[in-house]
């Protein structure tokens, strides 16, 4: 044996300590990786029975995310169940890599990089920085896992819109682009936000939908443009809600911050007219018949 | 050489008594389960905390399924395909193999998050470092599911899809290049998986045997980082206005490194960031929707996070430098000639 294998044997033992705190170490090992696999995957699952995964992505990834789910359920139920190997820490430096199981310091090094423990490395600071940052992050994905277990889902809420810039983007795929149409025999009945929106955007005469009937729900945000407007906003998501466009058509409506608070869910009833406010961005807004408050959609984006 | 007794490990539970364990798992699972049906429904929390959060489980929500399913390819390479099966098929010349490997993605299409477990696994199974990151930085661009989603979102205009393509697959193979000139390609490792691979090598028992324990090992190794990542993400995206990079969009320059940064901070799949940045179109030029299209998919802060767990730090610095010129420079070709 070289003194530099050594010098890492001992640098090792200082590591792994007596058995019992290498049996800590394992048990950690198992829970900061197949645990935490198994606690998302099942808060997963259930946002998935529960109809509720909505709220974080397109439903059209549900059958990918429920099966991959339950697969991570099965694999970490089969990590955590398998019997656990105690090795004796007296062989020889040749069967070091024998041993079955990492150690939590194992994954302070790869949370770190840090080379201390298993190299030998001299410097105590750096050892020490690393131990912290390992525990610092053991501790966070433990909190994180415990509030994604008991926190209640939510959607995002107006601040998110207003940071996003509402109808900053197009959001003119193709599939927009076959359904959204200006014509004389349009059907809008089935128009969401998103359509609306679109259709005020792409248009070069938006002035022909003027008394167009339209309804919608759909969370109020401050116009810019109009302090009598307030934008009818719905979120947009095309694959998770990272990606999110807040969406949004204008609604004159002298008075409403007396009524309604900015990221209140209302309907709107009425129909498209000019905008009577020429400040206004578009020559047209929605001039609506009635504003009701409504509670929060259960699917409260489009898609 | 025999193992003496005192080396031989001491099975607590030898292999018939699976049944204690087992239990203990299953009451877990259990006890998981009621946790999260007897959550409350209703809890006042700060706006921006909830936002926060949302955007960062929905990142993750969105990438759990690609990381097991990254882990289990990596199962299946290191564990299952007899040895030579991929190797076989590869040229001996270094350039044309890189060349050949960075293709791979076309057989194995995960995307970015699922390819570093799937990574690791390559250079557990042999490959070499500059083989391995030339197949982590081509493998989520040069795949099927994202050459089709790029072109149901733009088609052949501006040829943002074959700029995407070859972007991708030049630069991938010019990382792979100048690392394949690094005199101790290991070092580019971190010391904890370099020891992982020392160890893979010496693994010994059935094969479901070994596939449960990597699957520990790889989880152990990504679920921290891709946690840290995505909160990561979620945190720029209630930080940073997006309306002030937007504004930059109609500068040739400046529209560039906009959309740059964004693919840095945001953090989203390759495989849907086409229909993401296309919402874009019309405020960026084309050569900014390109960068954003080849950088996303090679650096961002979710997949830095998860790339340490494998690579140093200096090697990361490497090769986010590499990546922003390279794209940077792309994006400015591309807007100079479309």
């Amino acid at each position: 044996m070289s003194a530099d294998t050594g010098r890492r044997d001992a640098a090792r033992d200082r590591a792994i300590g007596t058995d019992g705190s290498d049996e800590t170490n394992e048990r950690g090992s198992r829970w900061l990786g197949a645990g935490l696999i198994l606690v998302m995957s099942v808060c997963a699952l259930w946002l998935t029975v529960t109809g509720q995964l909505a709220i974080y992505v397109n439903p059209g990834n549900t059958p990918f995310i429920a099966t991959m789910s339950s697969i991570a359920v099965v694999l970490s139920v089969a990590v955590l169940a398998r019997p656990r190997v105690r090795h004796d820490h007296h062989h020889e430096h040749e069967h070091d890599h024998e041993h079955e199981h990492p150690h939590l310091d194992d994954l302070v090094h790869e949370v770190d990089g840090s080379t201390s423990a298993l190299t030998g490395d001299p410097r105590p600071t750096r050892r020490v920085l690393s131990g912290v940052l390992g525990v610092a992050t053991a501790a966070f994905c433990a909190i994180f896992a415990l509030a994604f277990l008991v926190l209640p889902p939510r959607a995002l809420s107006a601040s998110v819109a207003e940071i996003r810039d509402v109808n900053g983007g197009l959001l003119l795929t193709d599939a927009t682009d076959q359904t959204v149409q200006l014509a004389a025999d349009a059907d809008y009945s089935t128009y969401g936000l998103r359509e609306w929106a679109a259709l005020l955007r792409q248009s070069t005469h938006p002035e022909s939908l003027i008394a167009t009937p339209f309804e919608a729900i759909g969370f109020v945000t401050a116009s810019d443009e109009s302090e009598d407007s307030f934008v009818l906003t719905r979120f947009v998501v095309s694959h998770c809600a990272i990606d999110a466009q807040p969406v949004g058509v204008t609604v004159y409506s002298p008075g409403w911050e007396e009524r309604f608070e900015v990221g209140a869910w209302v309907t709107v009833d009425g129909s498209f007219a000019t905008a009577p406010d020429s400040s206004a961005g578009s020559p047209v807004s929605v001039a609506p018949e009635s504003v009701d408050p409504t509670p929060e959609p259960d699917v409260p984006y489009e898609y | 050489m025999p193992p003496s007794d005192s080396a031989r490990a001491t099975v607590r539970n030898p292999s018939g008594s699976w049944r204690t364990p087992a239990i203990g798992a299953g009451i877990v699972l259990l006890v998981l389960v009621a946790i999260r049906a007897l959550s409350p429904e209703q809890l006042d929390l700060p706006q921006a905390f909830n936002d926060f959060f949302t955007l960062t489980l929905s990142v993750l929500i969105e990438s759990l399924p690609f990381i097991v399913l990254g882990v289990l390819l990596s199962i299946l390479v290191q564990v299952w395909l007899p040895a030579g099966v991929i190797e076989r098929y590869l040229p001996a010349n270094p350039v044309l193999r890189r060349a050949c490997i960075s293709l791979l993605g076309m057989l194995l299409p995960v995307c970015e998050c699922g390819n570093v477990p799937l990574a690791r696994g390559l250079i557990m199974r042999g490959f070499t470092v500059p083989e391995s990151i030339t197949f982590l930085i081509a493998a989520p661009i040069l795949n099927p599911i994202v050459i089709v989603t790029t072109h149901a979102a733009f088609g052949w205009d501006s040829g943002i899809l074959v700029w995407r393509i070859l972007g991708g697959f030049v630069l991938a193979n010019l990382i792979g290049w100048i690392y394949s000139r690094h005199p101790r390609p290991t070092s580019l490792l971190t010391p904890a998986f370099e020891e992982a691979c020392r160890r893979e090598e010496h693994t010994h028992g059935t094969r479901l045997g070994r596939s449960v324990e990597q699957f520990q090992t790889e989880a152990r190794a990504v679920m921290p980082a891709l946690i840290i990542g995505c909160s990561l993400a979620g945190a720029v995206q209630v930080l940073v206005p997006r309306s002030a990079l937007v504004a930059l969009g109609t500068n040739p320059v400046l529209s560039v490194a906009a959309l740059m940064l964004l693919a840095l901070v945001i953090s989203i799949c390759s495989n849907v960031d086409a229909f993401f940045i296309l919402s874009f179109g019309s405020t960026f030029l084309p050569g900014a929707i390109v960068a954003f299209l080849v950088l996303g998919p090679v650096v961002d802060v979710k997949l830095l996070a998860l790339m340490r767990t494998t690579f140093t730090t200096r090697t990361l610095t490497q090769i986010t430098l590499i990546a922003v010129l390279f794209t940077g420079a792309l994006g400015l070709v591309v807007n100079l000639v479309s």
